[in-house]
């Protein structure tokens, strides 16, 4: 399918980059591994004049500790968030998101930072970062900025990134030694699928009771959506089936999804509470200390 | 068109000349039906086999078409002044108007588009990208018409008409024996269902195309197909050349399924294209347009109706089917009722069958056409007719197994394999303690709650073993399997299978309770489908040459192509079991409309019984006159010598030996030729290979999601010919069929814009190498048919993918106690029926 001419440019630097995009204005998109992009502009959903490459910006790479934070670089690819000793060892649930997302070959080439940018709500990695309260740092090239990642969603590919901001880093704060979080998705086929829903849980375990708890959906709201009722209903409870199916039932009735060709809007909602129970499962069994990678070829 | 014309010739064929002899039947082989290695295996694997697309000329130009995007609308005006001005276009083929320059593709452009996809105009440019970006510099204006996308709404009055004769393609087909009137008023418990089948798409590897190189006069076409013959025919009618002008190679092609039968108005255009250029054009489509124009299996909504006595035997079938074949006649539903008609003995069947336009592509032959969404109707409504009357599903259809082809006149089959099929399939399936299990269960337990029985345990506990099935990775995107506390390290990649008990807890039964433990939704069941495949018979023509070289190596000659099923090994084989020629030293010629025979399409299942024969006959030809030389030349009588391996041995034990590289009757003679035909089929017989598949699921009753465990397809197909290759077209079946029952679907946008809203290969859903199940048996029912040909063959690809499906769809029934009766058989279905139950 063709697409319309345009300029590509491979600045080497963040300030470069950005300042290339503000002096290029409209028509001009970033593009770190294209699997996003390059379909939009196929299916002429989009019309680019200018691509500016990520790919040489050094401050985007890598995913790296630094004191007791981890930083991940936008650019690094599903396949290096998911084998990541330093994601696995501080957060295993995005190991496992990403470790989940699309297939191998999208793993290879897309970007966690291009998963979030796109801000399309059935993204993988989003929601379990949300779960999770982690921070983003965005940057214009000049100053840097902190987000967490749930203010950084919009609407549907809507983003609270600025013209020409970038999206730097999705920063990883160190985990209390009592959380576990899991990421389940549910899709039509075993393999190159997108999620028809899913659901991200994040908890901590003081004595046997849930401390803290949040679930996030994913494919089910224009953005990766935080349910509120979760957290009262699973704190300070003994982690037993009752609160466990009050807690998928809140999901599932604090979800909005759209009827598309993946699923009903019914359908849809059944599958939160289905998905919501395993991820919670999941990460209460992290908590315990668990350390079990299942999405993760032996 | 009448049922399957595109694959078989009906009546009788003009003659070739009979075979030189009849040999008698081969009896043991010790070549032939071994596993033998494809002879182009390191080709394929390499690289090294050219297919027609990667083929590259000096100066050839890429091609590109330009189709309607609505499905329905009137070409208003074309404009293609700009696109002939852009850069690298060399030639442009469009009707503009007004002010008509009419070319030579007028006839091949479409003005009045009645699908998404029609072609509007064509071109060719330097580079692929030019040429598409070309095409979007033609200005064409349309007038969008109403459309109708839904088949099921084609005679409701008021709706859009495709033609303006209206949405019904002939008047309903009607088909009847004996009287259902009667047979229902015979039967002790009858059934009647509604199914629905959905659009499939055959989605070869390898898209349609071509590359054509005119030469003065001449045109040389490379193309992807199952019929060198077919489409040289179709291109020298279109444009009024002599066959001879034409000449077709389609050496490699990656997939046909029955949707490269014949000459595509793409392969036109690419004549049409280089001609006016004068310089060689490459015309492959992309792989959204092969999902839009060129090719389906048919939408299909049944009801069927059925009766039996309660001793087993079937009184009566209604049958009743409408289907689509698009916008244009394609057979929408050719072949949808065969099965219900010749499956089982029933004196009393009805069929009609109403084959309706829409506005969307073409339908064409896919794999079986017709039958798999038949045996979806007939193979659930025969279990049901066995739970009703308390039979065993296996057992009921062993008691209706018809010696005859009852839809054929009542001519006796040459061997009908079926009983084999279902008795063998059974017993290596289990199938009859797995039934036993479940009966033991005890009836008060209500259907669907029966967990999985006692003879399985092996299977079972397969998964959780961390074997080979465990670390496939098939969860991956399936979903957490770890239980809290529960030993999770085994199941980790089998899904959703620990809950909070952990554990492999779905051994027992878990009755009706709405428990949310994952572990306990699970819930497997078994299923089993039969079928027989109209065609696969094969017969005349074909002419095969073989050339014997001096040194005793040989070239094999023929038409027919290899659609990546493995027949030129099976011709190799055939050589090799005639002469005792090594396969490496045979060379192969074949689907070259210049330089071999004459052959029909591959297609049908019909490509080794119609070819294998003629093979043989050819080699036969060949040993009868190296023998004549041989006798001459050591002075014995022919009788008393044979062909062992590369020499000429005396038959009386004396063990005396001649190489066949010295005979100097060869030498000088340079080649020896044998010519083999095909004899006509036996009359008054009717050929069909037959098959049984079993099957056991695991559905998961929260997500509706469902796996298949393990598939046994038992198949008699005559003679088995090469046994790698027919394990490789029982698996490759079956794993197109549990795409066609448990994900693919073509959607439209009803109601809205009519579109296809899944047009590429992430939408829409063939399995991936994680959906496939961890086992499939192919269980040969090796049973030599040497009535209907020399070589005892029957067809194989077909029937592979017909029953598949539907004993998915009696396994779900097993597991759950709710009838899928719709195509695909999706989580959400699956989910709606188990709502429905409970809410009774
Ligand atoms: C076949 C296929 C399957 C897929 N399956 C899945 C799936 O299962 N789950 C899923 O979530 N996604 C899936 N995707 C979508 C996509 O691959 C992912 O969202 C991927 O992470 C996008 O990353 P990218 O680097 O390729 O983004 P790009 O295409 O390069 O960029 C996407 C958008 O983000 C912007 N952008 C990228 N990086 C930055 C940055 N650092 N700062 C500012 N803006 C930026 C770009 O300008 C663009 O608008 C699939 C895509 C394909 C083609």
């Amino acid at each position: 399918m063709p697409m319309d001419d345009f300029v590509f440019h491979r600045p080497q630097s963040l300030p470069e980059a950005c300042a290339l995009h503000q002096e290029l204005g409209d028509g001009a998109f970033y593009i770190a591994g294209g699997t996003d992009l390059v379909t939009d502009l196929k299916r002429g959903a989009k019309t680019a004049r200018h691509l500016i490459s990520l790919s040489g910006l050094a401050e985007l790479r890598g995913i790296r500790r630094d004191g007791d934070l981890v930083r991940i670089g936008a650019l690094a690819s599903h396949a290096e968030v998911a084998a990541s000793p330093e994601v696995r060892g501080a957060f295993p649930g995005l190991a496992e998101a990403a470790g989940k997302l699309g297939a191998v070959q999208i793993r290879n080439q897309g970007t966690i930072g291009g998963n979030f940018c796109a801000a399309v709500p059935c993204a993988d990695t989003p929601p379990i970062c949300v779960a999770g309260g982690l921070r983003l740092l965005l940057s214009d090239g000049r100053r840097d900025r902190e987000l967490t990642a749930q203010e950084f969603f919009l609407g549907p590919r809507q983003s609270a990134l600025e013209p020409g901001e970038v999206l730097r880093e999705i920063l990883v704060a160190p985990q209390p030694a009592n959380a576990g979080a899991s990421y389940q998705r549910f899709t039509l086929r075993g393999g190159l699928a997108l999620s028809v829903a899913s659901v991200a849980a994040w908890l901590t375990l003081d004595d046997a009771r849930i401390g803290t708890a949040r679930v996030a959906l994913g494919a089910v709201a224009p953005v990766p959506l935080l349910v509120e009722e979760c957290a009262s209903i699973l704190s300070g409870q003994l982690p037993e089936d009752g609160v466990l199916s009050e807690a998928a039932e809140a999901s599932a009735k604090a979800a909005r999804p759209i009827t598309d060709i993946r699923g009903s809007e019914e359908y849809r909602r059944e599958i939160v509470s289905v998905m919501a129970r395993r991820a919670l499962v999941a990460a209460i069994e992290r908590a315990r200390g668990a350390k079990s990678y299942p999405w993760e070829r032996v | 068109m009448s049922h399957g014309e595109r694959y078989y010739f009906i009546g009788p064929v003009p003659e070739t000349p009979g075979p030189s002899e009849q040999p008698g039947p081969w009896g043991a082989t010790r070549f032939v039906g071994k596993a033998a290695t494809r002879i182009d295996a390191y080709e394929r694997v390499s690289g090294a086999a050219i297919f027609p697309s990667d083929l590259v000329l000096p100066d050839m130009l890429h091609g590109a078409i330009l189709r309607c995007p609505h499905p329905h609308a009137r070409v208003l005006s074309v404009d293609s002044r700009r696109a002939r001005e852009m850069p690298g276009v060399a030639v442009v083929l469009a009707s503009d108007r007004p002010n008509a320059g009419r070319t030579g593709a007028d006839k091949f452009l479409v003005e009045h588009c009645r699908y998404e996809g029609e072609v509007v105009a064509a071109l060719a440019a330097r580079t692929p990208e030019e040429a598409q970006d070309a095409l979007r510099m033609i200005e064409v204006e349309y007038e969008l018409l109403p459309h109708l996308s839904d088949e099921r709404r084609a005679l409701d009055p008021g709706v859009p008409q495709v033609h303006s004769s209206g949405n019904q393609v002939a008047p309903t087909a009607l088909y009847e024996r004996g009287s259902i009137v009667e047979g229902f008023a015979m039967a002790d418990a009858v059934v009647e269902t509604r199914f629905d089948t959905a659009t499939q798409i055959h989605c070869a590897i390898e898209p349609h195309g071509c590359v054509a190189r005119w030469d003065g006069p001449r045109l040389t076409i490379w193309e992807s197909t199952q019929g060198a013959f077919s489409v040289q025919a179709g291109v020298a009618g279109a444009l009024g050349l002599p066959l001879s002008s034409v000449r077709v190679i389609g050496h490699y092609v990656g997939g046909g399924f029955g949707a490269k039968l014949e000459a595509g108005k793409y392969t036109l255009l690419a004549a049409l294209l280089a001609r006016e250029a004068a310089r060689p054009v490459r015309l492959f489509l992309t792989r959204e347009e092969t999902f839009l124009a060129v090719g389906n299996r048919p939408p299909n909504h049944m009801r069927l109706k059925a009766g039996v006595r309660r001793d087993g035997t079937l009184t009566a079938l209604d049958f009743e089917a409408s289907g689509s074949g698009g916008a244009h006649p394609a057979g929408g539903v050719a072949l949808v009722d065969w099965l219900v008609r010749d499956l089982y003995s029933c004196p009393n069947v009805r069929t009609e069958l109403t084959d309706l336009f829409i506005n969307a592509g073409p339908a064409r032959p896919f794999r079986g056409p017709g039958h798999p969404q038949g045996a979806f109707a007939l193979e659930q409504v025969i279990d049901q007719l066995a739970e009703k009357i308390g039979l065993d599903p296996l057992e009921l259809r062993l008691r209706n197994i018809p010696e005859v082809s009852q839809a054929r006149g009542g001519i006796p089959y040459t061997v009908s394999g079926l009983r084999r099929c279902l008795e063998e399939g059974a017993c290596a399936f289990g199938w009859k303690a797995r039934r036993a299990a479940v009966a033991a269960k005890g009836e008060s337990e209500e259907k669907g709650a029966s967990g999985p029985g006692g003879d399985h345990g092996e299977s079972k506990d397969r998964g959780a073993s961390g074997g080979l099935g465990g670390d496939h990775g098939a969860s991956e995107d399936r979903g957490v399997s770890e239980g809290l506390g529960g030993d999770h390290g085994a199941s980790e990649d089998r899904g959703a299978s620990g809950g909070l008990g952990g554990g492999e807890s779905h051994d027992e039964s878990h009755g009706q309770s709405e428990s949310k433990d994952e572990g306990a939704s699970l819930q497997r069941g078994v299923g089993l489908a039969a079928c027989l495949w109209v065609a696969g018979a094969g017969g005349p023509p074909s002419t095969i040459v073989l050339k014997l070289f001096a040194d005793g190596s040989a070239n094999i000659n023929f038409g027919a192509s290899d659609l990546g099923t493995g027949t030129k090994t099976v011709m190799a084989l055939i050589v090799q079991e005639e002469l005792g020629i090594l396969p490496e030293r045979v060379q192969i010629e074949h689907a070259d409309t210049g330089t071999t025979q004459f052959a029909t399409p591959s297609g049908g299942s019909k490509t080794i019984p119609t070819e294998a024969p003629a093979m043989r006959d050819a080699a036969l030809a060949v040993r009868r006159q190296l023998l004549e030389i041989a006798a001459k030349e050591v002075e014995r009588p022919a009788k008393t010598l044979a062909i062992e391996g590369d020499a000429i041995i005396a038959r009386d034990g004396s063990e005396e030996r001649w190489p066949i590289a010295r005979l100097r009757g060869l030498q000088r003679r340079g080649v020896l030729i044998g010519v083999g035909y095909r004899a006509p089929n036996p009359e008054g017989k009717a050929i069909s290979p037959f098959g049984a598949q079993f099957c056991e699921v695991e559905a998961n009753r929260l997500t509706g999601e469902l796996r298949v465990l393990r598939f046994v397809g038992a198949h008699d197909s005559g003679r088995v010919m090469n046994r790698l290759s027919y394990d490789n077209q029982v698996r490759g079946g079956i794993v197109m069929g549990i795409g066609f029952g448990l994900s693919e679907e073509r959607r439209l946008d009803h109601g809205q814009t009519g579109r296809m809203l899944n047009a590429n290969l992430h939408d829409y859903a063939i399995p991936t190498a994680l959906d496939q199940p961890e086992e499939i048996v192919s269980l040969p029912i090796d049973l030599p048919d040497d009535e209907a040909n020399t070589t005892g063959a029957k067809g194989l690809g077909e029937p592979v993918t017909i029953p598949t499906a539907a004993a998915i769809a009696n396994a779900v029934y097993d597991a759950l106690g709710v009838r899928p009766t719709a195509t695909p058989m999706t989580p959400e279905q699956i989910l709606t029926l188990l709502r429905a139950k409970r809410e009774g």
